[in-house]
C-alpha cells in the first residue's frame, strides 16, 4: 500500500516535470546554447565572403579550434591573402604574414579593426568566454524566426570590462542553437546583427553551417561565413597551437 | 657745375659722411629685409607646391571629401590613361602620378602615423629634386623593395641606412598588406612637416602593397605659367569630364583652402611690415637730406654771391643730393646684398626648436632663407638714389630762392 | 640759465628742430605700432589656445599626460568636486571648470571621421573657455540636454547643420562599445583646427553617463586672474594636490610656443633692424645739425662759455627735443594703436574667390599695449637724442674760438 502512493507521487511527479522544464530561465538556455555550441575540437574548412557596397571578395580558410580557447586560421585564397595565419590562444591573437615572413602580435588598438576587411573585428574572433560569466540571462520572450519558434533573450552585462553591454539572441526552441544576435552599445543603439542559419547534424549535435555578420555602422557592408565542411572531436596535435606553426 | 658739386661734397666731408651713412644704412636694410621676407615667403609657397600639391592636382572626387583620411578606394585607376589625357593640353609640362597612404608604425609601444608616398622616382624628383635632398645614401629605384626615409623620422625610430622597415597597412579593399623595404636613402627637405613623418618607395611597389594595380590617389601636373593654374586647372577638368564625367576634381595650388589662406596672411603680414619698414627707411633719407640742405644756406648765399644764378644753385644742390645718393645707395647696396648673401646661404636656424615640436602641417622650412635677388638690390639701390634727390628738391628750391644777404646772416 | 638759452636755441633753428623732432616721433611711433602688431599676432594665437584649448592651468590624474595622444578615459579624476571646491576659493583663480576629452568617429550612417570628444559643464565652462562666443549658428549646450556641438568644418564634411543629427561611436572606460545619437545645437568657428575640424562638445553628464564614467572627469581646467603668474600657481598646486599632475598651457601648447619663438626671432630682428633705422635717423639729423652751429659755438665760446656749459647745453638741447619728440611718438603710436587694439587689421583679404567651400576669411588680428615697450622708446628716444648731442658738442667746444668763428 505504502508502495502504491509512493508510484503515484513518483507517476505525478512525473507529469508535472514536463510542464516545469517547460519554464526555463533564461539562464538555462544559455547554458544549453552554450554546451551545444561548445566542442573539444573542431576542424572547420569555410569560405568568408565580403560585401562592401558592389565590391564582393572572396576567402576561404581552414581552421582548427580546440574549445574555445585556442584557434589556428590558414588562408588559402585568394592568392594575395594565401598563407595568411591567424593564432589564438586564451586571449592573445598573432597574425603571420608570409609576404614579409613576420609574426604580429594583435594588440592595442589593432584589436578594433576589422579582420581582414570583413565586418568582423579581432576582437569578436577573440571573444571567448562562457557568456554567462559576463552577462546576465533574462528571456523576454518567444518569436518565430524564419519558421523556427525562438527563445528571445536579453543579455545584459553585469562585469564591466565588456565589448558589447548587451545583446540579445534568438534561440531555436528545438535545437537550442542561436539563430540570430543583435549586439548593442551602452546606450541601446544596435551595432552589428549576426543571423546563423543552415543546420546540419553532425553525429549528436547540430551546428550552424551559415553565419552573416552585419556591421551597421558600416556603409551597405555584410559578411557572409559558410562552412563547407567540418570535423568535430578528432585529434589534433597540440603544435598546432604555437608560434611555431604559424611561420611553417 | 658738376665739378662745384662734386668738390662742394668734398669740402664739407663731416656733412656728406653723415648724410651719406643714413642713406647707406636705409638702403641696406631695405634691400636684405625685403630678400628676408620675399625669400621667407617663397619658400612657404615652394615648398607647398613642390611637396603637397605640385601646380594643380587631380584626385578622385570621392576622395576630395575624405582627403585627411586618405581613402584608398576612391583613388584614380588606369592613372596613365588619365595622365594622357592631360599631357595633351599645351600648358603642361608636367604629370606625376603618385600615391599616398597612411601607415600605423608601432615603435616603442607607441603608434605613430606616418605617410608613405608611392613615387616614380625619375619623375618626382623633377618636382621635390628629392634626388638633391639625399643626405645619406641614393634615392629609391622603381622596381625595388626599397625606401627613402625622412631624416626626423629614422632619427625617431632609431634607423639607419641600410636598416629594413618591415610597413604594415591596410589595402585598398581592407586586407592586411605588408612589405619588408630597405632603406637606401635618407632625405631631408628641411621641411619639418615632410621629415618628420614621410617616406617614399618606388610606386611600382605601392600598387601591389595596396591592391592598387594600375591606379594612383593623385596626380601632380606642372603647368608653364604656375600663375595660370587655375585656368588650366578648368581646361584640364573639361576634358577630363568628356571621357570620364563627373569622376575626377582638379585642384590649382591657389585652392588649397586652409593651407593657401594662412599663407596669405602670412604673406599680407610681412608684406605691410615691409611697407612700414620702407616707409621709415625713405623718410629717414627725405629727413636727413633736408636736414644737410638746409644746413648749407651759408654756402648757398656764398654761391650766389659769387654770381650763380637762382637756378644753378638749385642744380648744383640737387647734383651733389643725387652725388651723394648714388655712393652711398650704391653702398648701402653692396652691404644689403651682404647680409641677404650670407641670409641666403646660412639662414636663421630653427632646426632645433621645430625638432622639438609635433607635426606642423605648414610646410615651413625650419631654416629661414633669404633670396639673393639682384631684381631687390636694384631696387634698394634706385629707392635709395630716388629718395636722395626728391628730398632735396623741396630745400633746394627754398635756398635758391633766398636772398644772398638773408643766406649770409644765417648762423 | 642754461634751460631758458637751450629753449631759445631749439626755436630758433626751428626747421632743424622740427626735422629732428619728426625723426624721433616718427621711429619711435613705428617702434610703437610695429611691436604691438607682431605681439599681437603671436598673443592671438596663445589666446586662441587658451581659450579654446588649455585655460591657463590644467590639473590632470597622474599618468594621464604620458598617455594623452590615446585620450585613457581610466586614468581620470575619480572625484573632482573637493578639489574644485578647495581651488576654487583661492584669490588668484578667476575661472575653474571640468572637462572630458575621449577619442571618437563620428558618423552619419553612412561615413565615418575620427574627431575628439569634449564633455563641458555647460554651467561653468564658460568661467574658463570662450566657446560659448564663437557659436556662429545654432546655441550653445545648456543644462544635460541631449545635443551636441561641433566645429564648423567638421560638419560642413558631413554636409549636416543645426538639427541634424549624427552618431558618436566611441569606448566607455571600461571599453565597452558606445554609440550615441545627438541633435546639432550648434557650430563652431574659433579658427583653431583643433576645434573646428576635430571637436565635438557634449554636456559633461551625458559625456559621464555614456561612458560610465560616474562623477569623474579627465581633466580640470583654470583660469587665473594674472596670467603671467602660471607657473608660480602650477607649483603652488603641485605641493597642495600631490597625486595629480598640474600643467600649465605653455606646458601643453608646447609647440604653438615652439612656432611663436621662431616667429619672434624673426620679428625681433626686423624690429631691430627698425630700431637701427631709427636710431641712424635720429643721430645723423641731430649730428648734422650740431656739427653746423660751430660759428655759434665759436660765439658762445668767445662770450665767455665753458666748455662744459656748452656741452652741457647742446645735451639739454638734445634732450629737450627728445622729450618733445618721445612724448610725440609716443602719443602718435598710442593714437594710432587704438583702433588696432580695438578691431585689429584684417590679415585675411584673399582677392580671389576661393575654391567652392567658401571659406570664411577672418585672419583678423588685434595689437597689444605693451606698456614696456612704450616706456622703453620713450626713455630711448630722449637718451639717444642727448647723448649723440654729445659727441658734437665735444668736437665743436674743443676749437678755439676764432677758428670757429673763422667757420662757415
Amino acid at each position: 500500500m505504502r508502495y502504491r502512493s509512493l508510484l503515484v507521487i513518483l507517476l505525478v511527479s512525473l507529469m508535472v516535470s514536463p510542464v516545469l522544464t517547460a519554464e526555463k530561465t533564461g539562464d538555462e538556455i544559455i547554458r544549453k546554447v552554450d554546451a551545444n555550441m561548445t566542442f573539444d575540437t573542431a576542424r572547420f574548412q569555410s569560405e568568408m565572403v565580403i560585401y562592401i557596397g558592389e565590391e564582393v571578395r572572396r576567402k576561404t580558410f581552414v581552421s582548427y579550434a580546440k574549445g574555445r580557447t585556442n584557434s589556428f586560421t590558414e588562408f588559402l585564397s585568394p592568392p594575395r591573402d594565401k598563407g595568411v595565419k591567424y593564432l589564438k590562444i586564451e586571449d592573445n591573437m598573432w597574425m603571420y604574414l608570409p609576404s614579409v615572413e613576420k609574426i604580429i602580435k594583435i594588440a592595442g588598438h589593432m584589436l578594433r579593426q576589422s579582420m581582414m576587411g570583413s565586418d568582423f573585428s579581432y576582437e569578436d574572433a577573440l571573444e571567448s568566454a562562457k557568456l554567462l560569466e559576463k552577462y546576465q540571462a533574462e528571456l523576454v520572450s518567444e518569436e518565430v524566426l524564419e519558421d523556427s519558434p525562438c527563445y528571445v533573450i536579453d543579455l545584459t552585462a553585469r562585469v564591466k570590462e565588456v565589448t558589447y553591454y548587451r545583446r540579445r539572441i534568438w534561440v531555436d526552441k528545438n535545437l537550442f542553437i542561436p539563430l540570430k544576435e543583435e549586439l548593442f552599445a551602452v546606450s541601446g543603439k544596435k551595432l552589428k546583427v549576426m543571423t546563423l542559419g543552415n543546420m546540419k547534424k553532425f553525429g549528436t549535435r547540430f551546428y550552424p553551417t551559415y553565419m552573416v555578420m552585419r556591421d551597421l555602422l558600416r556603409k551597405n557592408s555584410k559578411t557572409e561565413m559558410i562552412i563547407s565542411k567540418v570535423e568535430f572531436d578528432l585529434k589534433i596535435p597540440e603544435e598546432i597551437f604555437t608560434q611555431r606553426s604559424l611561420k611553417k | 657745375m658738376f665739378r662745384i658739386a662734386f668738390r662742394n661734397i668734398f669740402r664739407n666731408k663731416r656733412r656728406s659722411v653723415l648724410t651719406g651713412l643714413s642713406i647707406a644704412v636705409a638702403v641696406m636694410i631695405a634691400v636684405y629685409l625685403w630678400s628676408l621676407i620675399v625669400g621667407i615667403m617663397d619658400d612657404l609657397f615652394d615648398n607647398m607646391i613642390r611637396l603637397t600639391c605640385g601646380h594643380v592636382r587631380i584626385l578622385n572626387t570621392d576622395y576630395v571629401k575624405r582627403e585627411r583620411m586618405m581613402p584608398l578606394e576612391a583613388n584614380i585607376p588606369d592613372y596613365l590613361a588619365v595622365e594622357k589625357i592631360v599631357a595633351a593640353n599645351p600648358n603642361v609640362t608636367l604629370t606625376v602620378g603618385r600615391i599616398k597612404f597612411g601607415v600605423l608604425l608601432e615603435h616603442q609601444d607607441e603608434n605613430k602615423p606616418v605617410i608613405g608616398v608611392g613615387i616614380v622616382p625619375e619623375n618626382e624628383s623633377q618636382i621635390s629634386h628629392l634626388d638633391q635632398k639625399i643626405i645619406q645614401g641614393r634615392m629609391i629605384k622603381s622596381g625595388q623593395e626599397e625606401m627613402n626615409i625622412g631624416v626626423i623620422l629614422a632619427r625617431e625610430l632609431g634607423l639607419n641606412l641600410g636598416d629594413t622597415l618591415t610597413v604594415i597597412t591596410q589595402t585598398a579593399y581592407g586586407s592586411i598588406s605588408a612589405m619588408n623595404l630597405k632603406i637606401v636613402g635618407i632625405f631631408s627637405f628641411g621641411v619639418q612637416s615632410i621629415d618628420k613623418i614621410t617616406f617614399y618607395i618606388p610606386l611600382d611597389k605601392a600598387q601591389p602593397l595596396l591592391d592598387l594595380d594600375n591606379a594612383v590617389t593623385e596626380i601632380f601636373i606642372y603647368v608653364k605659367d604656375k600663375d595660370n593654374a587655375p585656368e588650366v586647372a578648368k581646361e584640364i577638368k573639361a576634358s577630363l569630364d568628356q571621357v570620364y564625367p563627373g569622376k575626377y576634381t582638379t585642384k590649382a595650388w591657389q585652392d588649397q583652402e586652409v593651407l593657401y589662406f594662412y599663407m596669405t596672411i602670412a604673406r599680407n603680414v610681412y608684406g605691410f611690415l615691409y611697407f612700414l619698414v620702407l616707409f621709415l627707411a625713405s623718410f629717414t633719407i627725405l629727413n636727413t637730406m633736408f636736414m644737410a640742405v638746409l644746413e648749407r644756406t651759408k654756402e648757398i648765399g656764398m654761391m650766389k654771391a659769387l654770381g650763380m644764378k637762382n637756378r644753378q644753385v638749385m642744380v648744383v644742390i640737387l647734383l651733389e643730393a643725387m652725388l651723394i645718393g648714388t655712393i652711398a645707395s650704391f653702398i648701402g647696396a653692396v652691404w644689403g646684398s651682404g647680409v641677404a648673401y650670407y641670409l641666403a646661404t646660412k639662414g636663421i636656424d630653427f632646426t632645433a626648436t621645430f625638432e622639438k615640436m609635433g607635426t606642423v602641417n605648414f610646410p615651413l622650412s625650419y631654416v629661414y632663407r633669404a633670396v639673393f635677388s639682384w631684381g631687390i638690390i636694384f631696387f634698394g639701390f634706385c629707392m635709395g638714389v630716388l629718395f636722395s634727390v626728391v628730398a632735396a628738391i623741396p630745400p633746394a628750391l627754398r635756398a635758391a630762392k633766398m636772398e644772398p644777404t638773408e643766406a649770409l646772416r644765417e648762423i | 640759465m642754461l634751460f631758458k638759452l637751450a629753449f631759445r636755441n631749439i626755436f630758433r633753428h626751428f626747421t632743424r628742430t622740427f626735422l629732428t623732432f619728426l625723426a624721433i616721433a616718427l621711429g619711435l611711433a613705428m617702434l610703437i605700432l610695429i611691436d604691438s602688431m607682431l605681439t599681437g599676432i603671436d598673443q592671438e594665437s596663445f589666446d586662441r589656445v587658451i581659450n579654446y584649448e588649455t585655460g591657463h592651468i590644467k590639473i590632470f590624474d597622474r599618468g594621464y599626460r604620458e598617455d594623452e595622444e590615446n585620450l585613457p578615459l581610466d586614468k581620470s579624476i575619480k572625484d573632482p568636486k573637493p578639489i574644485i571646491s578647495k581651488v576654487k576659493v583661492d584669490p588668484e583663480v578667476a575661472g575653474i571648470t571640468s572637462r572630458i576629452n575621449f577619442r571618437i568617429m563620428l558618423s552619419d550612417g553612412i561615413d565615418q571621421y575620427p574627431a575628439v570628444g569634449v564633455a563641458v559643464n555647460p554651467a561653468d565652462d564658460q568661467a574658463v573657455f570662450q566657446l560659448k562666443q564663437v557659436v556662429i549658428k545654432g546655441e550653445f549646450l545648456s543644462g544635460t540636454e541631449e545635443a551636441m556641438v561641433l566645429g564648423e568644418d567638421l560638419a560642413k564634411d558631413f554636409g549636416v547643420s543645426v538639427g541634424d543629427y549624427l552618431t558618436i561611436l566611441t569606448r566607455t572606460k571600461y571599453d565597452t562599445y558606445q554609440a550615441i545619437d545627438l541633435r546639432i545645437k550648434g557650430l563652431l568657428k574659433t579658427e583653431d583646427p583643433k576645434i573646428d575640424w576635430a571637436a565635438v562638445v557634449i554636456p559633461l553628464e551625458v559625456g559621464q553617463e555614456s561612458l560610465e564614467m560616474e562623477e569623474s572627469v579627465t581633466e580640470i581646467d583654470i583660469k587665473l586672474k594674472d596670467p603671467s603668474k602660471v607657473k608660480d600657481f602650477r607649483d603652488k598646486l603641485n605641493k597642495e594636490l600631490p597625486g595629480l599632475e598640474i600643467a600649465t598651457w605653455k606646458d601643453l601648447a608646447a609647440d604653438v610656443v615652439a612656432i611663436a619663438r621662431a616667429k619672434r626671432t624673426g620679428t625681433g630682428f626686423v624690429l631691430f633692424s627698425v630700431f637701427i633705422i631709427a636710431l641712424i635717423g635720429i643721430s645723423n639729423t641731430i649730428l648734422l645739425a650740431a656739427f653746423e652751429r660751430t660759428r655759434e659755438i665759436g660765439m658762445m665760446a668767445a662770450m665767455g662759455m665753458r666748455r662744459g656749459q656748452i656741452i652741457r647745453l647742446f645735451v639739454l638741447e638734445g634732450a629737450m627735443i627728445g622729450v618733445l619728440g618721445s612724448i610725440t611718438g609716443c602719443l602718435l603710436g598710442m593714437l594710432i594703436n587704438i583702433p588696432f587694439v580695438k578691431y585689429g587689421i584684417n590679415w585675411g583679404f584673399v582677392m580671389r574667390d576661393v575654391g567652392d567651400i567658401g571659406y570664411r576669411v577672418t585672419g583678423v588680428s588685434r595689437g597689444v599695449w605693451n606698456i614696456s615697450m612704450i616706456v622703453t622708446a620713450f626713455v630711448a628716444g630722449i637718451v639717444i637724442s642727448a647723448l649723440t648731442s654729445i659727441y658734437p658738442a665735444r668736437v665743436a667746444a674743443k676749437m678755439e674760438p676764432t677758428e670757429a668763428l673763422k667757420r662757415v
